[in-house]
């Protein structure tokens, strides 16, 4: 008999800092173009060079960590982790061991559906290595050498072993990005490598205690990749435990096969690696004094889970909406301005999530390219809800309105004007009742599901030019009055 | 043989200077081996500034751009620097001219320049001797003639001791006085630039055109008092307020006859002089060379960790990473080098770190404690520079630890970063230069060098 297991996942993450040096040096914090153009003595391990310190580096990890709820390290130091592998420069990275910038940390994010909270056991500075290129697919044939990433700043997340599924990890990966990018300290681009993920997986018989071993999933390309191999490395695990082998189960590094769908075995980890970290001679110790963290903790910057408690705390949007406004950092700002010219709030979340974002993705820019002001949006909403404009016409105007069209010129101009006038509105419905007595005669009988039937005649008689709420008020009014 | 100061070259014409290099190099160097490369100093234009035409050697593990530095090892045999080191900058822009790269042990790991993958430099002042190390090619050349001063690196003595052994004045400044940018490192955090002279003022001289904070190396600072020290001053109240530490018993080192009675006749003169002398005994010394030898091996271990032959210099082409690191490296690093290599390694590896790196590191900062609290008593120490005078050739090259003993009286300095300066004080009975030590605390160098040149002046 199968006993119940319980899951242990935990994430390590690296974000690429985008600043504008390397993390050591003054070079060029890019890599995209011809390689080793931006590279110097530092980040190419000449014999002499001495590292540099990058503030804004520094400036950019501790918002992270602020933004994850860390402790901040008082006593900072660097450390250096020695290994040998080309496309490690000195043979060493700079890194931090023993006194992260950030630890102790307590992340509280949101999926669209529910609020999680995790761990965070620290946040580190590091360098990023070179980039190897491989001639073909044999690596005997050799590599090609790339330090123009050599020594990028990198911020290395920890969470702990606490994620009950592959849903809170992705979940809390999708926040963790959208924290980065509002506080804009990196591009968070899986494809380009600066959002870096790796998995620890192992299974469980008793919640809450560790198991005695741990599998790492490694070459995660995507949110995808990450919830289908740790979906796939539970089932493998599970199957694993329940035929009774669970003794071959051991720390291992596992690879993502994204064209199979499955973890292929590396390396096992007989012996943990021996990094042999000592403190890094070549920088002193950093004291960080009171004052740097309480700028830190009285930053105004914008969070994603702050905007999620404003919409829906203050704003009473669902959670799913607040979701989907808050994907953006300039779509929460937007909803927020135009959330000063009505109080419509369900309705600019519609017509952002909709039409707007619609509209734009079909010219193909973002809202920072639209011309639509939120004064122009908050006050179109309110006159939707007066009845001196209806949704039906906005939404065939808003290719012009996202262009920067006013939308009181556009109607001027096109001669459109929603029937809103009590008076016209009635003689119209009169008018269609007349064409259809029977029907009439079939609902004031009871047949009310006929209603229908008439919205669509009047909507349909008024060219969308009538207000649909309007419109039902004043046909139920003549309806239900048997007038003729 | 002449000795040549700063002074001794003012008021001559670059081509006059550049005679006389040229012609004490080729008369002298055959014999002594100081010079790996002896540049074309025929090249050299009119220099301008403190120290115009001013001939200076280098050590070949400070970086001169364009020219090899191959810090006496096959690894770096043809490595071209792509810069030059801080200090290099510092002196060419005040005009002086570099007469070439000196020897050295490799990577500056030894203490009788017998280490270098080229060739052994002889002791001008007989040649059946070892110049000390590991700047010995520097202590050479500037006691023979072959430039005005010369640059060294002393990570646990290796200026102090060659300048004893040469009978030649070596400063090791407080750690950052002089940036390191452009030193090949051997331990990071004991290495320091250092100057070999024929006299205090040219260090002085030198020193204050060197030393400035450079945005390039985190660890360096201006000392501003030794940046405008243009002269000494010479004048009797350095000793109404000094106190000078000297030790009755050297407990736990192993110091020759001819070095005690050397040492002994100095505390006498002192106290001749009326100067204030006290007894102490230097915390922690006979720890000095066990720690120096665990956390230089294991910061060597390391630094050295980036010739792999994938980047630049020697390289054996292998069909695999792990041939190419076995086989360069294997090929690439002498035997000395090799040793502290694995001994880093070894004291730095899990299940042993905490015995040895972690313990060593512990007393590391004990003893600067220790030493804080000796220097609130006392100015000045002395000491010994060597506890031995110079050695013969091949006399302890196959005995390290012998060889390691060689800088008891130095390592502890490096170890807690203070200054200090070797004088050549005395002979031994077959005419072989003793040399003494005076250090002070931490960033004192500048009431260190005074009181020294005062000192010199007043026991001649
Ligand atoms: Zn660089």
């Amino acid at each position: 008999m199968s006993k119940e297991l319980f899951p242990v996942i935990g994430l390590e993450v690296h974000l690429q800092l985008k600043t504008e040096k390397k993390m050591f040096c003054n070079c060029k914090n890019s890599f995209e173009n011809k390689p080793n153009i931006n590279i110097c003595p530092v980040c190419t391990g000449q014999p002499g060079a001495m590292p540099l310190m990058n503030r804004q580096a520094l400036r950019f990890a501790g918002e992270m960590a602020n933004a994850l709820n860390c402790k901040i390290n008082m006593f900072m130091r660097f450390d250096r982790k020695n290994y040998f592998y080309p496309d490690c420069p000195k043979n060493y990275q700079i890194t931090q061991h023993d006194f992260p910038l950030g630890y102790d940390g307590e992340f509280f994010f949101f999926s669209e559906k529910r609020q999680y909270r995790i761990k965070i056991q620290r946040v580190q500075m590091e360098e990023d290595s070179a980039k190897l290129n491989h001639i073909g697919d044999d690596l005997s044939a050799g590599s090609f050498i790339d330090y123009n990433r050599s020594g990028v700043p990198l911020l290395e997340i920890v969470t702990g072993p606490d994620f009950e599924d592959a849903e809170a990890a992705c979940a809390y990966l999708e926040f963790l990005k959208r924290t980065a990018k509002y506080l804009e300290i990196s591009d968070c681009s899986m494809e380009k490598g600066s959002l870096r993920v790796d998995t620890n997986i192992s299974l469980t018989g008793q919640k809450g205690s560790l198991p005695g071993y741990k599998v790492e999933i490694k070459n995660l390309n995507s949110f995808i990749a990450v919830k289908n191999a740790i979906e796939y490395e539970m089932e493998r695990q599970r199957g694993i435990i329940n035929s009774g082998n669970s003794s071959s189960l051991c720390d291992e590094t596992r690879l993502w096969d994204a064209a199979n769908k499955k973890t292929l075995g590396m390396r096992k980890k007989e012996t943990e690696s021996d990094y042999r970290y000592f403190p890094e001679p070549d920088i002193p110790p950093l004291f960080i004094q009171d004052k740097n963290i309480s700028e830190l903790k009285e930053s105004t910057k914008l969070t994603p889970f702050f905007a999620m408690n404003q919409l829906i705390n203050t704003f009473k949007i669902e959670i799913g909406d607040a979701y989907v406004i808050t994907a953006e950092k300039q779509f929460y700002e937007f909803f927020t301005e135009t959330s000063k010219y009505t109080s419509q709030y369900k309705k600019i979340v519609n017509w952002l999530t909709g039409d707007v974002l619609f509209n734009l993705r079909k010219k193909g820019i973002d809202l920072s390219g639209s011309k639509l002001t939120p004064k122009e949006l908050g006050g179109i909403i309110e006159r939707i809800e007066s009845g001196a404009l209806t949704g039906k016409i906005v939404k065939e105007l808003m290719p012009e309105l996202i262009e920067g069209a006013s939308v009181d010129k556009l109607v001027e101009k096109k001669g459109i004007k929603p029937i809103s006038s009590g008076g016209e509105l009635d003689s119209l419905i009169r008018g269609i009742l007349k064409k259809h007595p029977e029907e009439v005669k079939a609902y004031r009988n009871g047949k009310t599901g006929l209603i229908g039937f008439f919205m669509g005649e009047v909507m349909k008689g008024t060219k969308g030019q009538a207000e649909p709420r309007r419109a039902k008020e004043a046909l139920l009014k003549i309806l239900e009055n048997k007038e003729e | 043989m002449k000795k040549l100061t700063i002074d001794s070259f003012r008021g001559k014409s670059v081509d006059e200077i550049k005679k006389t290099i040229k012609k004490n190099i080729s008369a002298a160097d055959p014999k002594i081996n100081a010079y790996l490369e002896a540049f074309d100093i025929d090249k050299f234009e009119q220099g301008k500034g403190l120290l115009a035409n001013i001939p200076f050697a280098v050590k070949d593990n400070i970086l001169i751009k364009g020219m090899i530095s191959s810090c006496a090892s096959r690894m770096l045999a043809d490595y071209k620097a792509p810069y030059s080191a801080f200090v290099i900058e510092k002196l060419l822009s005040e005009g002086a001219m570099i007469t070439g790269r000196t020897n050295m042990d490799e990577f500056a790991m030894g203490s009788s320049t017998e280490n270098s993958a080229f060739m052994t430099t002889k002791n001008p002042l007989n040649e059946e001797y070892v110049p000390g190390g590991s700047s010995g090619g520097s202590a050479a050349a500037v006691a023979s003639g072959m430039c005005a001063f010369a640059l060294g690196s002393d990570t646990g003595g290796s200026v102090r001791q060659p300048a004893a052994f040469c009978g030649i004045y070596g400063y090791k400044p407080t750690y950052g006085v002089f940036s390191r940018r452009g030193l090949v490192a051997y331990c990071s955090s004991f290495d320091q630039i250092g100057v070999l002279a024929n006299s205090i003022e040219d260090i002085a001289m030198v020193s204050s055109v060197m030393n400035d904070k450079d945005p390039y190396d985190l660890t360096s600072y201006l000392d501003r008092e030794l940046k405008e020290l243009g002269k000494i001053k010479y004048t009797d109240s350095v000793f109404k307020s000094g106190i000078i530490g000297v030790v009755n018993t050297f407990e736990g080192i192993p110091v020759s006859p001819e070095i005690e009675a050397s040492y002994k006749k100095l505390v006498g003169e002192l106290r001749k002089m009326n100067l204030e002398v006290v007894n102490i005994s230097p915390p922690f010394l006979e720890y000095a060379i066990p720690l120096y030898y665990v956390l230089s091996a294991a910061e060597a271990a390391s630094n050295l960790a980036r010739f792999d032959g994938v980047k630049y210099a020697f390289n054996k082409r292998s069909a695999s990473y792990q041939k190419l690191l076995m086989k360069t490296r294997g090929e690439g690093f002498g035997r000395e080098v090799k040793r502290r290599i694995m001994l880093g390694t070894f004291v730095t590896s899990s299940g042993y770190k905490d015995e040895f790196y972690k313990k060593a590191n512990r007393l590391r900062t004990n003893m600067k404690k220790s030493y804080d609290a000796l220097f609130s008593n006392i100015d000045y120490m002395l000491l010994p520079t060597t506890p031995t005078p110079p050695f013969k050739l091949g006399e302890k090259i196959d005995d390290p630890v012998a060889m390691y003993y060689s800088d008891a009286f130095t390592t502890f300095a490096n170890i807690i970063g203070i200054p200090a300066l070797s004088i050549p004080y005395d002979t031994d009975p077959k005419g072989l230069p003793i040399g003494m030590q005076v250090l002070s605390n931490v960033k004192r160098d500048v009431d260190l060098l005074t009181f020294c040149a005062n000192l010199v002046r007043k026991l001649k």
